[in-house]
């Protein structure tokens, strides 16, 4: 990084203590050096292995906008290879998933094996006096690739933090997911949203632990949603309803909320209310976590209650519902996310159905609460790109005595100390310090 | 097209749908929640030929209650997402009756409907499926089935009824 060492200076201009520069937000270029330096770095969720069970199985995905192919080998091991053939650089698997004995380039037919390693070129002797280097002709994988309980990540880059340093402690949320599940076993079932949103990726992470927004930007559907609760004769219904209308705490409530943040720009939430039933099957899912943990191993799994879990940059956990979503930036003021459910694998289907009912509410691109929330973000695009003001203001809850857990300040849902630890994150990753 | 089986013509069930788009259309979503049956169910999958609703994401799975708190939502003056009125127009076609389980109908229709919202414009087209009642006050309905052409794709926010 030595060589544009004036472009840190400027880049460090950008975050000071308590605001940012708007340019992060609506800078191309700002955009660009993102994508190589914090996508092109980080640790980046890819796939989960439950998706590719077999050998042959595969998925397509993007990481910092590059296509990739998430593949299990003949060997069982899971890789990921960039997306290109190496004659011409197509695109050699267009499906999402699929089942495949070799990649099989649609262009010249370049046929490589699943882990990348070139098989065959039709009319191989044409290259006979070329100077082809075969050796130099596989489809590339991606730097590193690491599973971390079946999460499957990878890095871009080939030098930095593994995978176990780089989740911290906010590999606990990923830990509480995967013990949630009777045989400590997830899979993704239940199929995939997909929304669009018109705003720069970190107003949305920035969005994810402020419960100072709830009341504010949601009051429409928590009215809307506290009625229907009242109204409603089936679990379902009032389930549905009454997770939208948790949105309507107040600030009491929601300044006891505390949020963790931790290095690399990580961060969770404490949830705001646990989910206890009576039903025979509930107490049986309870059981069987006991027999598996013991009675305190149990408890200290449910009792753990994280809301929008954040893994920086590119993923966000709710490991109550079981919901996975995946940060992919499009352009400076576009960004798609893309969210799964994940199903406990041995536990009561009654709680893959509730889980379901939580993303149609939650994460449908019809749902009630994300539609303001996407309003809202849009009108801060729309804002930063006014020359009304230079700075965005994270001073919120600023100045309070750190406290143990979080990275160096005491924090709650009120406050902005989790977003203030995203731009630390953020300016090591842009001056070149992973 | 299968030959028609039931005592309401088809022009009725014609009628019928044209209203029903046209309340939609006209953002008289109380009116429109009225045309259901007390245990009706509106369902957008989230995949083509999608057959479970409580095992898949759907786009939409609501049954009347929670159409209801929809309504609610988009009449409430803090509804910032509608701050931007939305406009619809709504085009049915090739519609076809089918009989059903129950002493129900069931009808599908082609649509293509434009919905405007802060002078940004998007198409929506598929197929609806109803199934409908028949009962002393008219027809009424059972399920509204939206098979979108797009339903896999990534989508903006959808706030309205399609």
């Amino acid at each position: 990084m030595a060589t544009d060492g004036g472009a840190i200076d400027e880049i460090g201009a950008l975050v000071a203590d308590g605001r940012v520069h708007r340019r992060v937000y609506t800078d191309p270029a700002i955009f660009e050096l993102e994508q190589q330096r914090i996508f092109g770095r980080a640790w980046l969720y890819v796939g989960h292995e439950s998706q590719v069970p077999e050998p042959g199985d595969f998925v397509t995905t993007t990481l910092a906008r590059q296509p990739v192919i998430m593949a299990r080998c003949a060997d069982g091991a899971v890789r990921v290879l960039f997306n290109r053939c190496a004659h011409r650089g197509a695109l050699v698997a267009a499906e999402r998933c699929g089942h495949a004995e070799t990649f099989r380039c649609a262009y010249h037919g370049w046929t490589y094996r699943l882990d990348g390693a070139l098989q065959s070129i039709p009319r191989e002797e044409d290259y006979a006096q070329s100077g082809f280097d075969r050796a130099r002709s596989d489809m590339k994988l991606v730097p590193r690739v690491a599973a971390y309980r079946g999460f499957v990540f990878a890095s871009l880059a080939a030098d930095g933090p593994d995978l176990p340093e780089f989740l911290g402690a906010a590999a606990a949320n990923l830990d509480n997911m995967v013990e949630r599940a009777p045989d400590a076993e997830l899979e993704i079932a239940g199929g995939c949203f997909q929304t669009l949103q018109r705003n720069n990726w970190k107003i949305y992470l920035e969005n994810l632990h402020d419960g100072a927004h709830a009341m504010i930007v949601h009051q429409s559907s928590f009215d809307a949603a506290k009625k229907a609760a009242a109204a409603a004769t089936d679990s379902l219904t009032r389930f549905r309803a009454e997770v939208v209308a948790a949105n309507g705490q107040n600030y009491e409530q929601m300044g006891a909320l505390e949020v963790a943040a931790y290095a690399h720009g990580h961060s969770d939430m404490k949830g705001f209310r646990r989910q206890q039933s009576e039903e025979p099957e509930y107490l049986d899912y309870v059981a069987r976590l006991e027999g598996r943990l013991g009675p305190a191993g149990a408890e200290a799994v449910l009792g753990m209650q994280r809301h929008n879990a954040m893994i920086y940059p590119g993923m966000s956990v709710h490991p109550v519902f079981m919901q996975l979503r995946v940060i992919q930036p499009l352009a400076v003021d576009l960004t798609r996310i893309d969210i799964w459910t994940l199903r406990m694998k041995g536990a009561p289907e009654w709680m893959h159905r509730r889980n379901i009912a939580f993303a149609n509410t939650v994460h449908s691109p019809s749902s009630i609460v994300k539609a303001d929330d996407l309003e809202t973000y849009a009108r801060v695009q729309r804002g930063v790109g006014s020359a009304g003001g230079e700075w965005v203001n994270l001073q919120r809850g600023a100045g309070a005595p750190a406290a143990p857990g979080n990275e160096d300040e005491a924090s709650n849902a009120l406050s902005e100390a989790f977003i203030r630890n995203q731009y630390r994150a953020w300016l090591c990753y842009m001056s070149g310090r992973p | 097209m299968k030959p028609q089986t039931s005592a309401i013509g088809g022009l009725e069930i014609e009628r019928f749908l044209v209203e029903e788009a046209a309340l939609l259309d006209r953002g008289a979503w109380e009116t429109w929640l009225d045309l259901f049956t007390d245990d009706g169910w509106y369902w957008v999958p989230s995949e083509p030929a999608q057959s479970d609703p409580y095992h898949h994401v759907s786009l939409f799975f609501e049954n009347k209650p929670l159409m209801r708190m929809r309504i609610e939502r988009l009449r409430h003056p803090r509804a910032h997402g509608v701050a931007q009125p939305i406009r619809t127009s709504r085009m049915i076609g090739n519609v076809t009756l089918h009989a059903s389980d129950g002493g129900d109908l069931a009808v599908r229709s082609r649509f293509h409907m434009t919905e405007v919202q802060d002078g940004r414009q998007r198409v929506f087209a598929g197929a609806y499926t109803h199934r409908l009642a028949v009962t002393k006050a008219g027809l009424r309905i059972r399920v509204k089935r939206i098979d979108l052409v797009n339903a896999d794709s990534c989508h903006e926010a959808m706030q309205v009824f399609l």
